[in-house]
């Protein structure tokens, strides 16, 4: 049996001395949200440093291969905007990983698809948007701007969430009780379907099949942190509005999932649906609709993390699903699949990673492997850790009984 | 064979039961049925010879081929059929058409490539989804080596000078099919040692992220040394040599009598790697038509089914599935060799995740583990790769062209965008039939009896009487 | 009479739970013995761990001389050790020849790949000598006649339990382990059962150790008992005096529990 949706220990505990009466602790809201907001803290510091301490590392180590440049100098500069380009790219990982991990750990099943679903909320938001700017809508001040972005990502989680319950419906619940391939053949089928579906509704629309994040409000500004002085010139670290909005809108996610999960009602449901489906019929929860709930939930955080990755690289394209769509699969595999603290980790871990590999690889290897190789970087990653621990980082080790 | 009771012995003089066979099969019984075919594969050849384009012909001409293989007759009488269609007819009009010999190139090609999957798929039960890996790597080791490339290593794509000569004869060809099954064999080992302990869905994603691998790797070996030439791909790659007179000499120009038209290097060639194709595509049918008759094939259907079980009884697990692996990939990696020398062009894009869904397509719909299945899977899908949606393409474009009116719709064809393109919806497709495979014939067209049985575990009525329970009858007759 | 099998102070755990502990049991060759105890006690884990199915925390296995812990299961059936299943694992969708002869994997050493491609004589007569011995098995363990050819999962239980035995005796074992194999019989099946093991070492030479249940054949077949509870054994000897043993009495009945002899 493998890892239901782990909560990350909020259970309910009673106590019962011989004579006491039955007092059960409830679960305490406040603490719901500050312990994920904690455990990303941690994850954010920890792996950021030791990204950081290897990188550095290897630069000394490897000083000595280049002449034509200081390799430690260049690191050091380098690192801070690395750092917080792998943050913004692993919250979003994060964030589509999620969608992955839900759905595994209710149905012990990976939606190849989740990556389309990510597709089709981006370009619903970013089609709102076009169709506001038709109308002079976005022309307005800073804080209509904000506003907008959030209708954008909200028209995003709808389409999506939605999506993903018709996907459900359709192509996998007929299938419930086949072979475990059958359905997974299946995502397939609805990954590929639906990649061309939007190519034929974008090109019958606008002729052309991707479109591009229209340009507004105060995003594109940089906010300097801080100035480092270096040799004989000042280096500023600045993170542009538009990065500081996404892992923010991504935190939040986040913690409302965690929320969700260990502090209501059908976060119980969903939980218990993932450890047991079939007792948890017995006691009276509709499988099916939390299911379709699960999906709903997922498909709603995929769109999300779609319009968020939209608005970053201000492009979307019938086949942007593909790659973040494994590397989110990647990532939740990497923290544990089926548990939801492991998908926050993996996906952080996982930005980190590749953002530092398209900064330095071209570095490292003196030019030999560039930036290119870092969508292959995903890929190993998901070999070696299905060889090594495919458990992953924060998964249980499962013991088998024959 | 156990004797079943009810039906007589004896294998080659007996009316065959056909009660439990298809339409099809039940229609052509009898003496009737042979002449049926062949008047048909007659008028179809006949109209496909004076009418080489028509792309209902040429789906008539392969139908036929299929209804041989539904004939309930003997068969060497099924084999000759086939055999006239394949190395006859379809050459025949091939001389008309060079196209038919292309479609029949590629089918052959890609049904190769389909029973090599099967066999990882269909009989051992691993879900490969990067299968194209092992094409890839059959197809750039001639690629590299038949061509000018290994004068290229070290300068950068595009830069190089084109010779007239070549670092290897073009007659290195043939050995290089071995080296292509070797490599491709090995490659095959080196994915599998550490896939295999995985479970289903995760092999699956794991061996998808190999294929995406090796496509990155085409793209990018193009420093520090220039290995693949990076995405402009290798070109030109040789083909083996042929004597004089099939190339220039009196074969073409009786063919260019016969035909009305000129014969040139270009079409005895394809009419070479046809029949190549052809024959290592029947090579590879028998091939696993025999393995899977046999101690191996079995140990593959154990270890499907159950293998704790298959374990137990003494088949070693890892072993057995990394035969699969590397039989599989054995047969890609000779095709590969053969297409690069066809197209004399490789490029990344030829090996890309939708070619391998591509061939996944094939299996499924076929029949997984179905070994006539998969070859019509694979012809279903090839041609409607290069025929059908292309013929589609045209005919859109051409109405565009034109001043008529989309029905329902009241807008001109004219104005339809031209992104909107048939030929470029292959994916649409795929997705489509997959999913209604899965849901309502997971065994595919032409089902393997085991599979069927599978899929469709509730309505098996199948059952012996009760009363067969009484053990201690024992045999007096004879075995 | 150096035994055939040996455990040595097995022990298996499974994350925190201790499944077996410390078990030492001596088999000698051409025994009809037996392993019981109350369920969940842990004798299928025993038998996993022969098998190598699970790898024994502590302890040694030894199976005719050499020691075996840690093999893989299908090196051990090379060896001459093979077993049947609590719940039958046959292959449901192969046919019933089909089943045997993939029992005779270890045995069939002559029916290569390369052979089968090329259809050598050395093949052919392979295939058809697994053919003949599947089919002799299958008489020997009592299958009507004309089955062979049927799907495993269509035949009714008491068939398939006795195919699997035939599937285990195509490799050949010195020793064949029967977890359960009365489950869920009637009584003229229990019977003929009984007697099929007999046949086993008689006519075989195979020595036999049963898993069991039904304390009849236990009782009526095993020359020697072995009793395990929570994970260990608590006692062993002859049936006769297994069955009078109170701690025995006690693991099945509970702690006051007596038994009137009847």
């Amino acid at each position: 049996m493998t890892n239901p949706i782990d909560a990350g220990g909020a259970a309910a505990v009673s106590t019962m001395p011989a004579s006491a009466p039955l007092r059960v602790r409830r679960t305490n809201p406040i603490k719901e949200i500050l312990r994920p907001l904690g455990q990303l803290l941690i994850f954010v510091l920890g792996s950021s440093i030791v990204m950081a301490l290897i990188t550095v590392a290897l630069a000394l180590i490897l000083r000595p291969t280049r002449d034509d440049m200081d390799m430690l100098q260049i690191t050091l500069i380098l690192l801070p905007q690395v750092l917080i380009d792998g943050l913004v790219l692993g919250f979003m990982y994060a964030t589509i990983a999620l969608g992955y991990t839900m759905v595994y750990g209710v149905l012990e099943f990976i939606n190849f698809a989740h990556g389309e679903i990510f597709m089709f909320g981006a370009f619903a938001g970013v089609e709102l948007l076009l169709w506001i700017e038709r109308t002079n809508g976005l022309d307005v001040g800073n804080l209509a701007a904000y506003g907008l972005i959030i209708v954008a990502i909200i028209v995003g989680m709808v389409i999506s969430g939605l999506l993903a319950i018709t996907t459900e419906r359709l192509a996998y619940r007929p299938l419930r009780g086949a072979p475990r391939l059958i359905p997974l053949i299946s995502a397939i089928g609805v990954s590929f379907f639906l990649q061309d579906m939007m190519r034929f509704m974008q090109s019958a629309i606008n002729g052309d099949f991707y479109r591009t994040f229209p340009d507004f409000g105060p995003f594109g500004k940089r906010i300097t942190l801080f100035s480092m002085p270096l040799d004989d010139r000042t280096i500023d670290i600045a993170i542009q509005v538009k990065s500081l909005i996404i892992i923010i809108v991504a935190i939040i996610m986040l913690v409302g999932l965690n929320y969700l999960v260990n502090a209501t009602r059908l976060g119980k449901a969903i939980r218990s649906v993932a450890q047991d489906q079939r007792t948890s019929s017995l006691m009276g929860i509709n499988v099916n609709r939390i299911i379709a709930l699960t999906f709903l939930i997922g498909g709603a955080l995929g769109g999300a993390a779609g319009v968020l990755f939209a608005f970053k690289f201000t492009r979307a394209d019938p086949y942007m699903g593909f790659l973040p769509g494994l590397k989110a699969f990647t990532a939740a595999v990497l923290g544990g699949i089926g548990n939801i603290t492991g998908a926050m980790l993996g996906g952080i871990v996982l930005g980190l990673l590749e953002s530092f590999a398209a900064a330095y690889l071209s570095i490292f290897t003196n030019g030999a492997m560039g930036a290119e190789y870092k969508d292959i970087l995903a890929f190993a990653i998901l070999i070696l850790i299905l060889v090594f621990r495919p458990s992953g980082l924060l998964g249980s080790k499962t013991t088998q009984k024959a | 064979m156990s004797e079943q009771p009810g039906k007589s012995s004896g294998s080659k003089s007996t009316k065959r039961d056909l009660s439990d066979e298809g339409l099809i099969t039940r229609l052509l019984a009898g003496p009737l049925g042979p002449i049926f075919v062949i008047g048909y594969l007659a008028v179809v050849t006949f109209l496909l010879y004076r009418e080489p384009r028509a792309l209902l012909l040429r789906f008539l001409l392969f139908a036929g081929l299929l209804l041989i293989y539904y004939m309930p007759h003997k068969a060497w009488l099924k084999l000759l059929l086939a055999g006239v269609t394949v190395v006859a007819i379809i050459p025949a009009v091939g001389l008309k058409n060079p196209f038919l010999l292309e479609i029949g190139f590629q089918v052959a090609t890609f049904a190769t490539l389909a029973l090599g999957l099967n066999i990882v798929v269909g009989f051992a039960g691993l879900l490969d989804l990067g299968y194209v890996a092992f094409f890839a790597v059959g197809a750039y080791l001639w690629a590299i080596f038949g061509s000018q490339q290994l004068w290229q290593l070290h300068s950068s794509p595009g830069t190089a000078t084109v010779y007239n000569v070549f670092p290897l004869g073009a007659w290195w060809f043939w050995p290089f099919l071995i080296f292509g099954i070797t490599a491709a064999a090995g490659a095959g080992m080196l994915l599998g040692t550490p896939v295999l302990r995985l479970r289903g869905d995760y092999l699956a994603i794991v061996t998808l992220g190999f294929g995406e691998v090796i496509r990155v790797l085409a793209n990018n070996l193009d420093k520090p040394i220039n290995l693949t030439n990076g995405p402009q791909g290798i070109t030109p790659i040789q083909r083996p040599p042929l004597p004089d007179f099939i190339l220039h000499g009196a074969l073409p120009n009786w063919l260019s009598q016969v035909s009305g038209r000129t014969i040139g290097e270009g079409d005895m060639y394809a009419f070479f790697f046809y029949f190549l194709a052809v024959v290592w595509l029947v090579f590879t049918i028998a091939f696993a038509g025999r393995l899977e008759n046999s101690r191996l094939g079995r140990s593959w259907t154990a270890i499907r089914e159950d293998d704790v079980a298959a374990v137990a009884m003494g088949v070693p697990l890892r072993r057995t599935k990394l035969t699969a692996f590397a039989i599989g990939a054995a047969f890609s990696g000779a095709m590969g060799v053969i297409y690069a020398a066809n197209r004399t062009f490789v490029s990344p894009e030829t090996f890309s995740l939708t070619q391998s869904i591509s061939v996944l397509v094939m299996v499924i719909l076929g029949g997984l583990g179905s070994i006539p299945g998969v070859v019509l899977g694979a012809a279903i899908v090839t041609m409607l790769n290069i025929d059908v949606l292309q013929t589609l393409s045209l005919q859109l474009s051409s109405l565009r062209q034109g001043t008529g009116m989309i029905p329902l719709i009241g807008v001109p064809w004219a104005e339809l965008p031209t992104q909107l393109d048939p030929a470029r919806y292959q994916r649409l497709v795929f997705g489509l039939l997959l999913i209604i495979m899965m849901i309502f014939r997971p065994e595919g067209i032409i089902p393997s009896r085991r599979r069927k049985l599978e899929l469709h575990e509730d309505d098996d009525p199948l059952a012996p009487p009760a009363d067969s329970e009484n053990v201690l009858i024992t045999s007096t007759g004879g075995d | 009479m150096a035994p055939i099998l040996e455990l040595h102070k097995i022990t298996k755990r499974f994350g925190g739970l201790v499944a077996v502990s410390g078990v030492e049991i001596s088999l000698d060759k051409g025994r009809i013995a037996s392993i019981i105890g109350p369920n969940g006690a842990g004798k299928t884990t025993i038998f996993n761990s022969i098998t190598g199915v699970y790898k024994p925390e502590e302890g040694t296995v030894v199976f005719d001389g050499h020691p075996i812990t840690g093999m893989r299961p299908d090196q051990i059936t090379a060896m001459g050790m093979c077993r049947t299943f609590q719940n039958i694992r046959l292959f449901q969708n192969m046919s019933v020849m089909e089943n045997v002869m993939v029992g005779a994997h270890t045995r069939t050493t002559q029916s290569t790949g390369i052979g089968a491609v090329l259809r050598t004589k050395a093949f052919r007569e392979a295939e058809e000598a697994v053919r003949l011995k599947a089919k002799q098995l299958l008489r020997f363990v009592d299958l009507p006649l004309g089955l062979g050819d049927q799907l495993a999962r269509n035949l009714p239980y008491g068939q398939q339990r006795r195919i699997e035995i035939a599937r285990a005796l195509a490799a050949e074992p010195k020793l064949i382990l029967l977890d359960e194999p009365t489950a869920g019989m009637n009584p003229q099946e229990t019977e003929a059962a009984i007697r099929l093991f007999r046949r086993l070492r008689d006519e075989m030479g195979i020595t036999v150790l049963l898993i069991e249940h039904d304390m009849k054949v236990v009782m009526g077949i095993s020359e020697w008992v072995s009793v395990i509870d929570y994970g260990q054994k608590i006692a062993e000897g002859t049936p006769a005096e297994v069955r009078k043993n109170q701690r025995v009495i006690e693991a099945y009945l509970g702690r006051h529990a007596t038994v009137h002899e009847g």
